[in-house]
């Protein structure tokens, strides 16, 4: 039996007179690993909908094993043998994870005799096919999030798979979860079917990808052979421009008054024995690898969930806070990993959303809202942040990606924090987009607040902070001093890979 | 820079309330060369409860939820006050009592759905539903059912003032609406009631406690309810459950066309007003044309259908 | 295989409750262990559990239709018209029964899926609408002029106790529904659309077919339910239906299913409808006022309702910690 190939020839697709896809052409072999990277915004999940069937192309052709697919649609690409991983994995919680896997079954056959035995059957054998053990009975919805992903590829396996198509599919796994991920895809190569993995990480490109497609601006504009890529190649090619090297970026001073100082703060099973300070205009960087514990250390110092000892000072005041509430009212402001979907109320205008965290000091005395203070507030930050508006009674939706990133940073700052949480402040954010947002923070902290950011991209807080925590299982390591000179970045590496 | 220039009036507003105002205008003239000066003052001291309804149901809408128990609440309201004016008899000095009676049943059961949906985030639909059946069997038990009557002399006389020609329960409406008005447009919690319904978590985020939202704005939805209750006591003279009932459907109509969005976060009061008066002024003009009631719930329901389709289809 | 874990959890406290209310009430309150009152049970709560069944199906699907008592009224009205013109016969009777309920399910499905609006609001207009156009045209008379086959209380007997229309009608919808959503592939199809429509839609599922299927079958169900509440009764008043929408509602939701979408079963429909029935049935054999049921009704569905909810939903901001 020969190899699949799948070919994807001059693929066109325009939404509402915009083109967004202008021919792009890949193909797939079957036996092989191929990387598909490329900014936000480049036609990556128009590519990938597609593939799935969900949207058709407006012209080019997909060839299977040279015959072309007529009608685009999700039961002709499954037909194919063509499975899609979407990110969000598209399964059913309330579902069993029989249920789930056997479910394009379900689909082709909507009047068909539901076959209990059949299911289970075969939802273990796609489940075996990646090693996983999961009890078939389990709703899904009540599965962590890595099991989850099992059940997704398990689904698409269980159908007689060719191309299987995983779309960003480590954004929300641990380290260890990813490697179980990569040794799965490594089975199913050795199976002969042929793996598109979508990805603009270079480290995970460089570990699984035979080939390498970048897409920029709707065309695939360069292919690297295994072992033919590097970092700045890859950077070049989905940016257009030349990648800076790693850099430490000047950094004023800052001042000596501590706006954050905690001490011995715990939490059962997280997080304990935690020491921190952070000054007025300092940026403090908090890294370490996924599941070390720094997200919950960060939402117990916003209030957002309970410590069981220790104690936290703001401007040494000490608090204890019962929610991001009284977290807000005592200077500090934080700002999720999902900046759009958890920062901003999208259908409400730019005025509204900026100052949405700070009405308490925007009223007057009976009250009500002072219209002029308010719109003193917010065209001061439109114009202090640069936001590109027309009419900041539009509603945010509206604004460019990069705009809305500043207009949260508006609405924190608005608070007039003392202390700047930053969780994970450019995942999700173009190679292209991540220099404006490292701006942002310096200004930040050059207004005399102080940051904390918090990243498990070591070079970023190697390159941005003052100083920089590294966090193992729940336990914060003495501060270091990044810069060539002092901590180099590989030093840094090394302490939180080990 | 902005403070004059009525910035809180997005274009997208503008065609539908034009419609609104010729249709409304076009009405009213309709209207007074009919039935003259009697017509507009039926219309005056009819739209006080509707308009209250409306007012109730908005808030709830606004907040990404419904209120089903308006109507209940109204009346439970009112049978309340009622039985409180026969426990203390025909003393005008006493009269507040009832009144606050009823206001604070109002309020209660308003904040008993509140409750429900805020802090253990029951879908407004079956919390408002549950208190609907409870509130209205309660009323019943209350009553065995029967309509309540025998109330002071000045209960029904208070529905006949006039201040300056207006119906005084149109002053009493007029003045409810700018409350919501202000409270929409003008102060934090309106901002906060339209940021719960677009994005309940984001608006959590930003450090904004959107249970006691949801919770503020059933008690409201509650207490306008019963000020609705206690106009329609004055006016009919009698509480029982039960009554107007048909009111559920055009307070919905009354919300999406006055430019709420039923999936909630837009609401304003001035399309909301004019929505109400329209309203209204054609269930006025039908009735003193002599359509049936069958005939109104057919035109209201339609109508509702064509303003969502009319939604839908510029979306 | 059995229901799902929650479903389960929620039958299996209906049965307690059930069985603790009737155990009781088997001893203390004087006629309710006769096999008539059972019987009477059943033929009263029947319509009800027909529209609780064709209800959770919409549910299922995350959907919510109020108009299934105008669609019922509307049709059983037009069979009446029908069977007074001419003697249609049972077949003919079901046929139109079922037709027009189907027809004007399907066009609920497609104005609310199509408006995309809370269904909530589309179906209470639509409920006002067919209501008002059905007491227009039928200028709200009664009709009660039947053919002799229509008359009958039993359809037939099992040892002596009538087997009644309405009872035969449940039974089969009853198992009809199950069949459906146990051992078809539409079951899995309406629970994985209830509980991500995206992602079924992603995956090759028509949103309007499913929504159709659903809206169409309460309709289908609703049509045979105004035919069983007619044969009950022997007279067709125009709106007698109308006002039981939240009701049904209430007792759907106390078996199990969801608003949210893609919960529920029929034995937790069936039950949650009987727990209501049977707690109206001793209030009225106890000489309680009966208008305690509605109160008493409302405040179980809330105690139902609010540990689940309490434990399922957590608030807004621990969704994403």
């Amino acid at each position: 039996m020969t190899a699949t190939s799948l070919d994807v020839d001059g693929l066109v697709k325009s939404f509402q007179g915009n083109p967004v896809l202008k021919g792009v052409s890949l193909s797939l072999t079957g036996g092989r690993v191929a990387a598909l990277s490329g900014l936000n915004g480049a036609g990556k999940s128009t590519l990938i909908k597609i593939l799935a069937g969900v949207h058709a192309a407006d012209g080019g052709e997909i060839r299977i094993d040279g015959a072309t697919i007529d009608h685009q649609g999700s039961g002709a690409m499954r037909r194919a043998g063509i499975e899609v991983i979407f990110q969000d994995f598209a399964l059913f919680p309330n579902l069993s994870v029989v249920d789930n896997i056997v479910f394009a079954d379900t689909v082709d056959a909507p009047l068909g005799r539901s076959r209990r035995r059949h299911d289970r059957e075969h939802a273990a054998a796609a489940l075996a096919l990646i090693g996983a053990r999961l009890d078939l009975d389990t709703e899904v919805g009540d599965l962590p999030i890595a099991d989850r992903q099992l059940v997704a590829i398990a689904r698409a396996l269980a159908r007689e798979t060719r191309v299987l198509i995983l779309d960003e599919p480590t954004a929300s796994l641990t380290r260890s979860e990813a490697a179980r991920l990569f040794s799965v895809v490594e089975g199913l190569k050795a199976e002969g079917v042929a793996v598109l993995f979508i990805s603009h990480r270079y480290d995970e490109v460089a570990a699984i990808a035979d080939d390498v497609f970048v897409l920029r601006d709707g065309s695939i504009v360069r292919r690297f052979e295994r072992g033919a890529v590097s970092a700045a190649d890859l950077h070049t090619a989905m940016t257009g421009a030349p990648a800076p090297d790693a850099v430490r970026f000047n950094l004023s001073a800052p001042a000596d008054e501590p706006v954050l100082e905690v001490t011995g703060l715990a939490r059962v099973g997280l997080f304990a024995e935690v020491d921190l300070t952070v000054r007025r205009g300092e940026i403090v960087g908090l890294t370490g690898l996924l599941g070390a514990g720094k997200t919950e250390l960060a939402e117990a110092l916003f209030g957002l969930a309970p410590v069981d000892a220790g104690e936290i000072r703001v401007e040494g005041v000490a608090r204890r806070f019962r929610s991001n509430r009284e977290a807000i009212a005592a200077g500090i402001a934080y700002l999720p990993e999902d900046r759009l979907g958890l920062g901003l109320v999208l259908p409400a205008s730019v005025s509204d959303n900026v100052a949405l965290a700070s009405y308490p000091a925007l009223t007057d005395r009976l009250g009500l809202v002072d219209r002029q203070r308010k719109a003193n507030l917010v065209s001061r930050l439109i114009h202090g942040l640069g936001i590109m508006v027309a009419d900041v009674e539009a509603p945010i939706a509206r604004l460019s990606g990069g705009n809305q990133q500043r207009a949260v940073l508006a609405k924190w700052l608005a608070t007039e924090p003392k202390l700047l949480i930053l969780d994970c402040p450019t995942v999700g954010v173009d190679v292209s987009a991540r220099g404006v947002i490292y701006e942002l923070i310096r200004d930040v902290a050059g207004r005399g607040i102080g940051v904390l950011i918090i990243s498990s991209e070591v070079e970023e807080v190697w390159s941005m902070c003052h100083r920089v925590h590294v966090m193992t299982a729940g336990h914060l390591a003495p501060a270091v001093v990044p810069g060539s000179g002092l901590v180099p970045l590989a030093e840094l590496e090394a302490a939180v890979h080990g | 820079m902005m403070s004059l220039s009525l910035p809180d009036t997005p274009s997208r507003y503008r065609p539908l309330g034009l419609a609104a105002t010729v249709l409304l205008a076009g009405g009213l003239i309709a209207a007074a060369l009919a039935g003259g000066g009697g017509f507009l003052s039926s219309v005056a001291y009819q739209l006080p409860e509707f308009g209250l309804l409306v007012l109730a149901m908005a808030l709830p809408l606004i907040a990404g939820g419904i209120n089903l128990a308006i109507l209940a609440i109204a009346n439970l309201s009112a049978v309340v006050a009622a039985l409180t004016f026969g426990a203390v008899g025909d003393s005008p000095w006493l009269a507040p009592l009832p009144l606050f009676a009823g206001l604070a049943t109002g309020c209660l059961t308003g904040a008993l759905i509140g409750l429900l949906i805020a802090y253990l985030r029951i879908a407004p639909i079956i919390a408002s539903l549950g208190a609907l059946l409870v509130y209205t069997g309660v009323g019943i038990l209350a009553t065995n059912g029967a309509a309540v009557t025998g109330l002071p002399a000045f209960v029904p006389a208070f529905a006949g003032q006039t201040v300056a020609g207006i119906p005084l329960i149109a002053l009493i409406f007029l003045a409810a609406a700018i409350l919501v008005g202000v409270l929409l447009g003008r102060t934090p919690y309106g901002r906060y009631l339209s940021a719960v319904g677009y994005n309940e978590t984001a608006t959590a985020y930003s450090g904004i406690d959107t249970a006691r939202i949801h919770l503020v704005a059933y008690t409201l939805s509650g207490l306008l309810g019963a000020v609705a209750g206690l106009v329609m006591l004055a006016r009919f003279n009698s509480a029982r459950m039960g009554y107007a009932d048909s009111y559920l459907l055009t307070t919905l109509l009354a919300a999406v066309l006055g430019g709420i969005d039923p999936n909630g976060g837009r609401g304003r009061l001035l399309p909301l007003l004019a929505a109400i008066v329209l309203l209204q002024v054609t269930a006025s003009g039908l009735n003193l044309a002599g359509a049936n009631q069958h005939f109104s719930a057919v035109a209201w329901g339609g109508l509702l259908l064509a303003k969502l389709a009319y939604d839908r289809l510029r979306s | 295989m059995a229901e799902p874990l929650r479903e389960r959890s929620a039958i299996r406290r209906l049965a307690a409750g059930i069985g603790l209310l009737g155990g009781a009430a088997a001893l203390w309150v004087p006629g309710f262990a006769s096999p008539y009152n059972w019987l009477d049970l059943l033929s009263s709560s029947s319509i009800t559990a027909l529209f609780a069944l064709g209800l959770l199906v919409v549910l299922m699907a995350g959907e919510l239709d109020i108009s299934f008592t105008a669609i019922a009224s509307v049709s059983q009205f037009l069979l009446a018209v029908a069977l007074a013109r001419q003697d249609i016969g049972w077949a003919g009777t079901i046929v139109v029964s079922a037709l027009v309920g189907l027809l004007l399910g399907l066009v609920n499905g497609a104005v609310a899926t199509w408006l995309r609006a809370p269904p909530i609001i589309t179906t209470i207009a639509l409920l006002n609408v067919y209501g008002g156009v059905l007491a227009l045209i039928s200028r709200g008379e009664m009709l009660y002029d039947f053919p002799d086959f229509f008359t009958y209380t039993a359809v037939a007997r099992i040892g002596g106790y009538p087997l009644t229309l309405q009872t035969i009608a449940l039974a089969v919808t009853a198992v009809v529904t199950a069949l459906m959503l146990k051992a078809t592939n539409l079951g899995r199809i309406l629970r994985a659309v209830g509980g991500n429509r995206d992602a079924a839609l992603r995956l090759g599922i028509n949103g309007m077919t499913v929504n159709l299927l659903a809206y169409g079958y309460l309709g289908l169900v609703s049509g045979i339910a105004g035919l069983a509440h007619a044969q009950l009764l022997q007279a067709v008043t125009p709106g007698s239906l109308i006002g039981r929408e939240l009701d049904v509602v209430a007792a759907t939701i106390l078996g199990g299913a969801s608003l949210a979408g893609g919960r529920g079963g029929v034995v937790g429909t069936l039950l949650g409808v009987l727990f209501i029935a049977l707690i109206g049935n001793i209030l009225v054999l106890s000489g309680v006022s009966p208008y305690w049921h509605q109160a008493v009704t409302g405040a179980i569905v809330l105690a139902a309702v609010a540990p689940i909810a309490w434990r399922h939903a957590r608030p807004a901001l621990a969704e994403v910690a």
